[in-house]
């Protein structure tokens, strides 16, 4: 799977999780960049997108992980 | 010793100036020296428990960081040879037996927490629970005193054992080393929960006298002890009055002294953060910030993402995501809705934050509430979104955004009725008050303000109160709105803050509100 691929499924899942459909995401877009995403929110997004991937993420790289880049590297090892 | 006394200022003195004139690679030496006088002065007795957290944590610490090691290694040698497979299985065996250390850990020290300071209060119940089926025991209450600040380091010293399981952070070799990072002086008391990573590399390096940092340290402490001496302590007397005896007051002292112990405990407990984080900053060590204008928040979430941050900080990595990913709250997730695990992890979080407070069951209710509360603002976020956008209102108007300021206020005050009170009735009995027997007269309201002094100088004893007050939320407002005004002119602002706290400070309260837990 693409690099690009794996965006537009991350896409995808912001959208769904924080329910807005205007969400475009990026290499550097950060919790400050999306409307809503607290911890609730965090941990709401990172089960969507183990379920969309069939990854698994440990506990040290949902607290440390920076921008959507580091979710995209995290999936592209996995997969 | 507490932070304001005389004898903590002789310390201080004392220990920055040996601090800048002994070789730099002994300064961590003097920090940890200078730590254990500090707790041995206020708490000597309990020294014996400092030092079994520290050498348990440290033992685990160190065994953990071994595992992780050992599995590294293993895997690295045989990498040609195992199967992606046989890789997972290998990580398993190693990550459970890292497991079992921690909860070795875990078990020991939450367990001796859990023994000082519930011991009593479970029994207290137990016997309730016992009455109840009709049979009359009553348990023997155990009579001591909890050691200073065990809340605060078993919460560091636990999160450093997580941190290195979870191979967040290496662990520290050096037990003397690592002892300092659990005893440091500023945060023994009350915090921040500092956390190993963040603090590390700056204990142990080498610092230089630098006389911006004095500077700032020093002002930040002045700050802390205007909020402490001039506010917080000369709200406390009506405060303590008025709730030592709340049936003999009315609605309206009841109401006065419920708004008065927001700003009380606000600048009790940030007061305290500000000496302490002035202080560290004095000796090159900047620790986490705890508190970033909590009554600004225009939600309760918000008020607790500014309130006490490094215990919510604290309560979120190593309780709330372990509770919500968890195998058995993931089913229960696929079983009946997705929203069930956060709110399962967050009734669990709420509950323990409540009885981290103390043990009583008016804790239980003030972290009920909360938790509640945020719970709702989750459960309903888009219904409130689209009640917003069907009602035209402007998200970014100013008036809207106070509003919000105010509702949350009061949200957060009603809460101070429970963790105020001595117990669940009086508490009770001061929302009654306050609700149905509220006379907002004139005469009433002279008399409101007779237990600041309980003589006629009490209108001056509360102006003075009043402008200090005002004179804390004012340089907040400017900061929240990013003004800087007052940086400008630090002298002249180091004058006038000595000068009212000289004059209007309530001295020889010196004890600290979080310090009892």
């Amino acid at each position: 799977m693409s690099r690009k691929e794996i965006f537009e499924r991350i896409n995808i899942v912001f959208r769904d999780v924080f329910d807005n459909g205007d969400i475009c995401i990026e290499e550097e877009t950060t919790a400050v960049d999306i409307k809503g995403w607290d911890s609730l929110m965090h941990i709401t997004l990172m089960d969507a997108i183990e379920e969309e991937f069939d990854i698994k993420f440990d506990m040290k790289t949902i607290i440390k992980l920076k921008n959507v880049g580091e979710i995209a590297d995290i999936i592209e090892e996995e997969i | 010793m507490t932070f304001v006394s005389f004898r903590f200022i002789i310390f201080l003195s004392s220990l920055l100036i040996t601090y800048f004139l002994i070789p730099k690679k002994y300064q961590w030496c003097l920090l940890l020296l200078g730590s254990y006088v500090f707790y041995a002065f206020a708490s000597p007795h309990f020294l014996v428990f400092l030092f079994i957290s520290t050498i348990v944590t440290y033992i685990c610490g160190v065994k953990l960081e071994k595992l992780s090691d050992a599995c590294s290694k293993r895997l690295e040698e045989e990498s040609d040879v195992l199967t992606k497979e046989q890789r997972k299985e290998l990580k398993m065996i190693f990550m459970r037996k890292k497991k079992l250390v921690l909860i070795i850990c875990l078990v020991i020290n939450i367990g001796v927490l859990g023994v000082l300071k519930y011991f009593n209060f479970f029994m207290d119940n137990v016997s309730s629970m016992l009455r109840f089926c009709g049979i009359s025991y009553e348990f023997p209450n155990i009579s001591w005193l909890l050691p200073l600040g065990i809340s605060f380091y078993t919460f560091i010293t636990v999160g450093y054992c997580i941190d290195v399981y979870r191979e967040m952070c290496k662990a520290q070799n050096n037990i003397f080393k690592y002892a300092l990072f659990v005893s440091f002086f500023p945060q023994i008391s009350q915090g921040p929960i500092n956390r190993y990573n963040e603090m590390s590399v700056q204990l142990y390096e080498e610092h230089s006298f630098d006389h911006i940092r004095m500077q700032n340290g020093g002002y930040r402490v002045l700050i802390g002890i205007f909020k402490k001496v001039v506010v917080a302590d000369r709200l406390g007397i009506y405060v303590n009055r008025v709730y030592g005896a709340p049936l003999d007051y009315d609605g309206l002292s009841l109401l006065f002294a419920t708004v008065f112990y927001a700003v009380q405990i606000y600048c009790d407990f940030s007061g305290y953060m500000d000496i302490a984080i002035g202080v560290s900053e004095m000796v090159g060590i900047k620790m986490e910030e705890n508190f970033n204008k909590p009554y600004f928040s225009r939600s309760i979430p918000e008020y607790w993402r500014r309130w006490h941050i490094t215990l919510g900080a604290w309560f979120k990595d190593y309780l709330f995501y372990p509770v919500i990913r968890a195998d058995w709250c993931k089913k229960i997730g696929k079983k009946y809705k997705k929203t069930v695990p956060t709110i399962i992890g967050l009734l669990v979080v709420w509950l323990t934050t409540g009885l981290w407070h103390g043990a009583s069951w008016h804790y239980v209710i003030h972290g009920l509430y909360h938790g509640t509360l945020v719970i709702l603002s989750f459960l309903f976020a888009s219904v409130f979104n689209n009640m917003k956008t069907k009602l035209h209102i402007n998200e970014n108007a100013k008036l809207f955004h106070i509003f919000q300021m105010m509702r949350t206020f009061v949200l957060v005050d009603i809460s101070y009725i429970f963790f105020r009170a001595a117990n669940l009735k009086e508490a009770t009995y001061i929302v009654n008050e306050i609700i149905f027997h509220l006379n907002p007269s004139k005469e009433a309201l002279k008399t409101a303000l007779l237990p600041f002094t309980e003589d006629n100088t009490a209108i001056a004893f509360f102006g003075v109160a009043m402008l200090a007050t005002a004179g804390v939320f004012i340089c907040e407002i400017l900061d929240y709105n990013h003004i800087t005004v007052f940086k400008k002119h630090k002298y002249l602002n180091v004058v006038i803050m000595l000068t009212l706290i000289l004059l209007f400070g309530m001295f020889g309260q010196s004890s600290f509100i979080y310090m009892q837990y």
